[in-house]
């Protein structure tokens, strides 16, 4: 073989290798896919999506409340979660050059890898005992402290990503610093930020261990902050855990359930975030 | 290290519109301008030219105290803008500049506006939302730049899907959009191509009617071409300081003509 | 740091020295042929054309420099000095020509050395060699020389030529070979004078005035 057939040979070899090792990674992903849809589909009705769960061993009932669990928990926590991450992921970029700015960044890593049980117990103890009983309020302060350090970390790597000239050109127009960063710096880094948010919100929506320890689960719909309240998350797991077969293929639907939620979200927020320009 | 300056600038006093007095500056321990006094004319283009490190980048940004952005950046001495400190007690720097404005080397449109955003962000940034008012600025000054002609037609379109050159221009006008008195370029041909150039010096003739131009550049040539009084720099002080004709034609140190006939290094 | 822009510039500089000694020899040969005699018209026209070509040739290379060098200050200078030089160079060529084809038309005797002329000519012959010396030399103290030499052969020049209206000579081709001849002599001392105060300009980038 000519040399220029060898190395023909190499590219192509490396090439396929590196095609099968993407098509490895994908096919988990497909796999669990196509489970969670061939399972779950046909527990999906109707009823199955408006109402709640019926009592232990009776096959009606659904998943309305846990679905309403996952939004109104979603939503408390990008309220809590969103703002301040937003917030700490500024003051990091542009202010954060300091002894300060680097003990911040490195609490902050250390409470994104902090196992989420923990922070479940943690969020127990000050609010559950405290206000004497699981909350929904406590589910959500607990899903933020998950939420924060990746949304403070994601925020601040895209407004790093923004090149410094553009803040010199709009700080030579005589805007100021705060306008420079909020109007300009934010708006070209929207983007990666709203990658950063959306990924985090699909980590908390499917997050259990912490809401075992907060929101407790029940039967009914939501009932007031300081109530339990259910998630999806929940719901999977207990009725994974019953010895029913209506149960576990209610369980693989509100499984799918939430994997639609996750994945519209992250569609409909990028839709109404996209700028015409995203820049280059 | 005294700087030599003309006799006709120290004549020309009244003209001065920006001028610096014993300015010296410091990147943390470097001194890298040292008593510079300069009087720039009022509505003349003003060249400084020098080899890579001589300190005429950090010159021009002494200018619009865009020095002190950069952390463990220090200035002394006076900038003196129609007579007043810039650097006095109580002055607000984003007000300084509103009046100096400035043109980098590298066109930086915002990536996530459109050309007619570009142009009036200084304006609608600091409160002005007049839409009639903001389009009117937006052509003056897109018109003064020698680009409304070539934008007119879809001023929605992205800034940064214009040309090199076109986007050099775009921040030219957006620079003019907010009405300083005095414009400063640094080097702001050096990424362009020879017609963007020839275009751009075009402009900056026609701008030095009403306003003081100050640009920086390492091409003499250019300097030779549309200035009319250049500054010499080494090493952070100002060599020789006269009209352009007099620095091209019969430098009077010898430096400075080593440096213009290329006998450098 | 040798730069791009020397060699041209040496090659110049080559051209006007050549075309200096050569202009000094051929002035000196028609002045000296007007007042002792001799044919060298023949020989006069050849350097006088080669005077001619020279100064082309060295237009030619000076526009070319600035062309494709965009020279400034002393470099420029040292171009546009150049070039002046050469004309006045080339111009002392056809001048000596126009006195050698003086002599040739007109047939006369050639004049008594102890003349106004023959002085003129001495006296032309010696600002000739004295602006050449400030030329190559750089002999800036000879300048005040110069402008002596200089009024010196003004003077006689006009007095010349009044004397002339006073008490015309008898001979009538002696008469009007002589006029011509002294005009061209006073135009070699102009251009002469020129050619210094163009070398001082080249050097010091500022005028001073011999005449």
């Amino acid at each position: 073989m000519t040399s220029y057939m060898i190395r023909k040979f190499k590219d192509k070899l490396a090439f396929i290798l590196s095609f099968l090792c993407v098509l490895v990674a994908i096919i988990p992903l497909g796999s669990i896919l196509m489970e969670v849809v061939k399972n779950g589909a046909p527990a999906l009705s109707i009823q199955f999506l408006t109402s709640p769960p019926g009592a232990v061993g009776e096959a009606e009932g659904g998943i309305a409340s846990s679905i309403q669990g996952t939004l109104i928990l979603i939503g408390l926590t990008s309220l809590i979660g969103v703002p301040l991450g937003l917030m700490s992921g500024v003051y990091l970029a542009e202010f954060g050059d300091n002894v300060l700015g680097r003990s911040i960044r490195f609490f902050n890593d250390v409470l994104m890898q902090f196992p989420s049980i923990v922070v479940g117990i943690f969020v127990y103890m000050l609010l559950v005992l405290a206000l004497g009983s699981f909350s929904t309020i406590a589910g959500a302060v607990a899903l933020s402290i998950i939420m924060l350090p990746i949304v403070a970390r994601t925020t601040e790597e895209s407004i790093k990503l923004v090149p410094n000239s553009t803040r010199e050109a709009a700080m030579a127009l005589g805007i100021r610093r705060w306008r420079t960063i909020i109007s300009i710096v934010l708006n070209s880094a929207r983007s990666g930020i709203v990658t950063g948010t959306l990924l985090s919100i699909a980590r908390i929506a499917g997050e259990t261990a912490p809401l075992i320890m907060t929101i407790l689960g029940s039967q009914w719909f939501f009932a007031g902050l300081k109530a339990p309240m259910d998630a999806l998350p929940l719901r999977v797991w207990r009725l994974a855990l019953l010895p029913y077969d209506y149960a576990h293929q209610q369980g693989w639907g509100a499984a799918l359930i939430l994997i639609i939620i996750v994945l519209t979200l992250n569609v409909g927020v990028r839709f109404a975030t996209r700028g015409r320009y995203t820049g280059r | 290290m005294s700087n030599a300056q003309s006799t006709n600038l120290k004549e020309s006093a009244e003209g001065c519109k920006i001028e610096t007095e014993n300015l010296n500056a410091w990147f943390g321990k470097s001194h890298v301008l040292k008593e510079i006094s300069l009087k720039t004319k009022e509505n003349a283009i003003t060249a400084i030219i020098g080899p890579s490190g001589c300190g005429k980048s950090t010159f021009i940004r002494c200018l619009n105290r865009m020095h002190e952005l950069v952390p463990n950046a220090r200035v002394s001495g006076k900038v003196l803008l129609d007579g007043k400190n810039i650097y006095a007690e109580g002055v607000d720097p984003v007000a300084v500049r509103r009046k100096v404005g400035m043109v980098f080397q590298k066109p930086n449109p915002f990536p996530t506006m459109s050309v007619y955003d570009n142009v009036a962000s200084g304006l609608k940034l600091t409160g002005l939302r007049d839409r009639k008012k903001l389009d009117v600025v937006v052509k003056k000054s897109l018109e003064l730049a020698f680009l409304w002609d070539e934008v007119k037609d879809d001023l929605d379109k992205s800034g940064a899907s214009l040309s090199g050159g076109q986007q050099q221009r775009l921040c030219i006008a957006r620079t003019l959009a907010v009405e300083p008195e005095v414009v400063l370029m640094d080097e702001p041909c050096s990424a362009l191509d020879p017609q963007a150039t020839a275009k751009i010096e075009q402009l900056m003739t026609k701008l030095e009617k009403n306003y003081t131009v100050v640009i920086v550049t390492h091409n003499m040539q250019q300097a030779a071409r549309v200035s009319d009084f250049t500054a010499f720099m080494y090493l952070g002080e100002v060599v020789e300081y006269g009209s352009t004709r007099q620095i091209f034609e019969n430098p009077k140190n010898e430096l400075t003509e080593r440096y213009i006939t290329g006998k450098f290094g | 740091m040798s730069r791009l822009l020397d060699t041209g510039l040496s090659e110049l500089s080559n051209i006007v020295y050549e075309m200096a000694e050569l202009a000094e020899r051929t002035v000196d040969t028609s002045i000296h042929a007007y007042l002792e005699g001799g044919t060298i018209d023949i020989q006069i026209r050849a350097w006088s054309d080669a005077l001619r070509s020279l100064h082309d040739s060295l237009e030619e290379r000076a526009v070319e420099l600035i062309a494709r060098y965009q020279p400034v200050a002393t470099d420029l200078r040292i171009i546009k000095s150049s070039m002046k030089i050469a004309y006045d160079l080339s111009r002392f060529g056809r001048y000596a020509l126009d006195i050698s084809t003086v002599l040739k038309i007109l047939d006369v005797h050639p004049e008594p050395a102890n003349g106004t002329v023959g002085e003129l000519g001495k006296k032309t012959i010696e600002a000739l060699h004295v602006a050449i010396e400030i030329f190559k030399n750089r002999s800036f103290e000879l300048m005040a020389k110069l402008t002596d030499l200089e009024n010196e052969i003004d003077e006689l020049y006009r007095s010349y030529l009044r004397n002339m209206v006073e008490k015309p000579s008898k001979n009538n081709q002696t008469l009007i070979s002589n006029i011509l001849v002294s005009r061209h002599l006073e135009r070699i001392a102009d251009h002469a004078c020129y050619i210094a105060e163009e070398t001082y300009y080249m050097v010091h980038g500022r005028t001073m005035y011999v005449r």
